[in-house]
């Protein structure tokens, strides 16, 4: 598929499920998956810098308005855009090569896992220690991102698994 | 002027990316500002309209359970009407009072993350809404709304650190400062009650006449647990909610008879 063409498609479904269904998920408030962060982190790699960071402001601003917390996720999804060439530069030495997104099947699942799994669980610290705000209840709030960051990891290694077999 | 240029273009993406965030940052810390003018809200327009077509779909799967509700609260409005037709008629023969009113609304949107909640909610400044009046449910106490649009509102519920109201241990007769300082959704914190009042588990909480917001003797919840230490002059009660916020599909949003001519008074 073209490479325009398959983004632009994750990034409806993955915003459609993120705000109709992980926005809701009832079982405990201590659970909240961001999973709109793989549509930031399955950037075509080549992609100039600064439509990078426009495209990580704009997808973060559209979040913030589905959930009435102004500017917590743009600033954080800013600051992934930002961060994700040279994270993902230092794991794939051969960077250069690759024409499209980096999934696990373009650069093997150590590099993907290096990228993914840093990058996610700085994106949901940020979020849900600026909406907390305060050390009260520490323990709720870190529990919070670890439980959130592995559910949207694993849930990004399925998609991508079941989506881009080789 | 040249070397200016140079260094904007070298330095390009990092500006851009220390322009984005500072914008972020004060949307991030003015975002009271921006909620209460329901801009870049769900309370906005279009988000109310998605928020509406999803609480539909929602609204098919508990058709039932909702009927129930509505039959049990029609049966309790029914005896009410009886009580009140007699004083009703007195009070309009008087003429000169304005009558407290309820808005009925629907729940479009539900939003809820550790700790930070909001409801938005399908009528507006178009049916007479307008920011800080109460909003209850069948339930019980549901919130305030603190943005308007012409037909969305967005409401801070009871289970939101800025939220705080006065509240009436019934039973009692002692009123407290409700407050929520989370993680549960289900019971929330009454201060500002002293230790020489006796209170047990299971008393109920009411709303009191000293809120502007609420019309007296709306449920909050019923006393959870009591702590009293011995060092401190109040109590830590622990209150459960009777609100069930996953459950909630109609509420009422409260318009106080003479509500701005009390709160220019107490501002004064």
């Amino acid at each position: 598929m073209n490479i325009a063409v398959s983004n632009i498609l994750r990034f409806v479904v993955v915003i459609i499920v993120q705000v109709v269904l992980l926005n809701h998920l009832h079982f405990t408030p201590l659970l909240t998956p961001m999973l709109y962060v793989w549509c930031l982190l399955m950037l075509p790699v080549k992609l100039p810098k600064w439509a990078e960071l426009l495209i990580g402001f704009g997808l973060g601003l559209l979040m913030d308005i589905s959930t009435n917390t102004l500017g917590l996720q743009t600033f954080s999804c800013v600051l992934i855009a930002f961060l994700r060439p040279m994270i993902l530069r230092n794991a794939v030495p051969d960077w250069e090569r690759l024409l499209a997104s980096p999934t696990m099947h373009e650069i093997g699942w150590g590099a993907y896992l290096k990228t993914v799994i840093p990058l996610t669980f700085l994106h949901h610290s940020i979020v849900i220690l600026m909406q907390n705000f305060s050390l009260a209840g520490i323990e709720y709030t870190l529990a919070n991102i670890f439980l959130s960051t592995i559910v949207a990891v694993l849930t990004m290694i399925v998609c991508d698994l079941f989506l881009y077999r080789p | 002027m040249k070397s200016l240029l140079r260094f904007l273009q070298q330095y390009s993406v990092l500006l851009l990316f220390l322009v984005l965030e500072v914008v972020a940052l004060y949307l991030f810390f003015s975002r009271n500002r921006f909620q209460q003018s329901g801009f870049l809200t769900t309370a906005n327009a279009v988000l109310g309209k998605i928020g509406k077509v999803e609480a539909k779909a929602e609204g098919y799967l508990s058709l039932r359970q909702e009927n129930k509700l509505l039959l049990e609260e029609n049966a309790r409005l029914h005896e009410l009407l009886a009580t009140h037709t007699i004083a009703d008629t007195l009070l309009q023969a008087t003429g000169k009072t304005e009558q407290t009113r309820f808005v009925a609304a629907n729940v479009v949107h539900w939003f809820h993350r550790s700790r930070q909640a909001f409801l938005t909610i399908d009528k507006g400044s178009a049916d007479s809404v307008a920011i800080g009046m109460g909003v209850v449910s069948n339930m019980g106490i549901v919130g305030v709304t603190s943005a308007v649009t012409e037909h969305y509102s967005l409401v801070m519920p009871v289970i939101s650190e800025d939220f705080k109201v006065n509240a009436l241990l019934k039973k009692q007769g002692y009123t407290g400062l409700l407050c929520w300082h989370g993680p549960s959704e289900h019971t929330a914190d009454l201060e500002d009650v002293v230790q020489h009042v006796e209170v047990e588990v299971g008393d109920t909480v009411v709303t009191s006449a000293l809120s502007a917001l609420f019309t007296e003797g709306i449920n909050i919840g019923t006393i959870e647990s009591v702590e009293a230490v011995p060092t401190e002059a109040y109590y830590n009660l622990k209150v459960r909610l009777t609100t069930d916020y996953r459950r909630l599909r109609s509420v009422y949003v409260i318009r106080q008879a003479n509500q701005k001519e009390r709160e220019q008074l107490e501002k004064k």
